[in-house]
């Protein structure tokens, strides 16, 4: 095989290798509750879980209760190799559709942000 | 003018100077016989001087200008208490302070005199774009991906960087085929980079296909993304710019045994350092943007 052959053939197999593993930005790629979801009981926490590891000092959720008010929360918590940001609950839900608005910075140094909802069933 | 655009901007003006103060003093160091480096750095002078200024300058606003990105704007590019918990509290802060680091160097390696001089500058040209590598894209993944990423991005800066920064003596050196007194040195110097050349050239590639799988896990043909269509274009500049360095080195210089017009040569010399900058503005505004 020549050099150049070589060469390609090896470029050719870093791609097939590496295909679909990026994704730069922390995106959102799954939450308990999850988005849409209804629950039976309130929860202790949010777990937001992103795609990429975050800076902890410019991550955040904000909760939005029924009656449009923000929910009380403790300080979030970076999990997960610092790909989960964990928001604890101090009060109990009441039932209704709550709104989860959230922000990070992914240690690469994007913002990005979002919103999803789940219910408490009545 | 928004912070993000400020920012790149200042990525623009960073790349540039860095690539210039790496590429220039890597080819006076390793490249050119003494005398004629001596010669080629006594012309380059003014660049380096303004080249470091620009470091300086462009060190010295990140900060600011990254706190003003990460917080609500302007307001936030002096505040004490942003710019510290940027600092402290994220990533980009920590590249910002090995950046830093490695501008000290290069203001360091101004005081240094005599023929260690050219490589202190080099080995914190080097380090500049090596922090690079830090904050970015090449910081997204993690684990052992992570370590390969940057190492693969090291690799890919100083390669071309090399290559586009040498450029600029490389103008210098051309006439000096037409002295006398300096052209076995100057023809000595064209040898040598030419050879260098073709490592940098498939060392530039085989990182760029790495860093793109990386990066994008594919070709990048989506071009709804602007982060794709950039990085599609910026491809094909450099394939323009393989395109004339091939022409220089298999078409302009066997024919300058034959016609001593050196004109050509410096045209497309002249043309690729055009599309240098054009690579570097993109990469600075692409750098930024969500790449999938």
């Amino acid at each position: 095989m020549s050099k150049h052959t070589r060469l390609t053939a090896l470029s050719a197999l870093a791609l097939v290798i590496f295909a679909g593993q990026a994704f730069a930005h922390a995106h959102l790629t799954g939450s308990v509750p999850a988005d849409k979801a209804t629950v039976a009981v309130s929860p202790d926490e949010l777990d937001l879980h992103f795609s990429e590891e975050l800076d902890l000092k410019f991550s955040g959720a904000k909760i939005i209760g029924p009656d449009k008010a923000s929910v009380k929360t403790g300080d979030a918590m970076l999990m997960d190799d610092g790909k989960t940001l964990m928001v604890p609950l101090l009060e109990k839900l009441d039932p209704g559709a709550y709104e989860v608005e959230w922000h990070v910075l992914s240690t690469d140094g994007h913002k990005t942000k979002g919103a999803y909802g789940f219910t408490v069933k009545p | 003018m928004t912070p993000d655009a400020a920012l790149v901007l200042c990525r623009f003006l960073f790349y540039g100077s860095a690539i210039f103060l790496w590429g220039a003093s890597a080819y006076i160091c390793w490249i050119a016989p003494a005398d004629l480096a001596a010669q080629v750095s006594r012309r380059l002078r003014h660049c380096y001087r303004l080249s470091t200024l620009l470091i300086i300058g462009t060190t010295a606003s990140l900060l600011p200008l990254r706190a003003a990105a990460i917080g609500e704007g302007w307001a936030d590019a002096f505040a004490p208490q942003m710019l510290s918990s940027v600092l402290t509290g994220t990533n980009v802060g920590q590249a910002w302070i090995a950046q830093a680091c490695a501008a000290g160097l290069l203001i360091a390696s101004c005081l240094v005199t005599g023929r260690f001089r050219y490589g202190a500058r080099a080995m914190s040209a080097g380090l500049l774009l090596i922090s690079l590598t830090l904050s970015g894209h090449a910081a997204m993944h993690s684990g052992w991906l992570h370590m390969m990423h940057r190492l693969n991005d090291g690799v890919h800066l100083l390669s071309g960087g090399a290559w586009l920064g040498a450029l600029v003596p490389i103008v210098i050196t051309l006439p000096l085929l037409r002295d006398t007194r300096c052209q076995k040195d100057a023809r000595t110097a064209l040898m040598r980079f030419s050879t260098a050349g073709h490592v940098a050239v498939v060392l530039v590639i085989t990182t760029g296909i790495i860093n793109t799988a990386l990066i994008v896990g594919s070709v990048p043909l989506d071009w709804q993304l602007e982060y794709q269509l950039l990085l599609s274009i910026k491809i094909l500049i450099v394939f323009a710019l393989i395109a004339l360095a091939i022409g220089n080195r298999y078409l302009l210089v066997p024919r300058l045994a034959r016609n001593p017009s050196l004109e050509p040569l410096k045209w497309t010399t002249g043309a690729e350092i055009a599309l240098g900058f054009a690579v570097l503005g993109l990469v600075a505004v692409f750098g930024m943007l969500q790449p999938t």
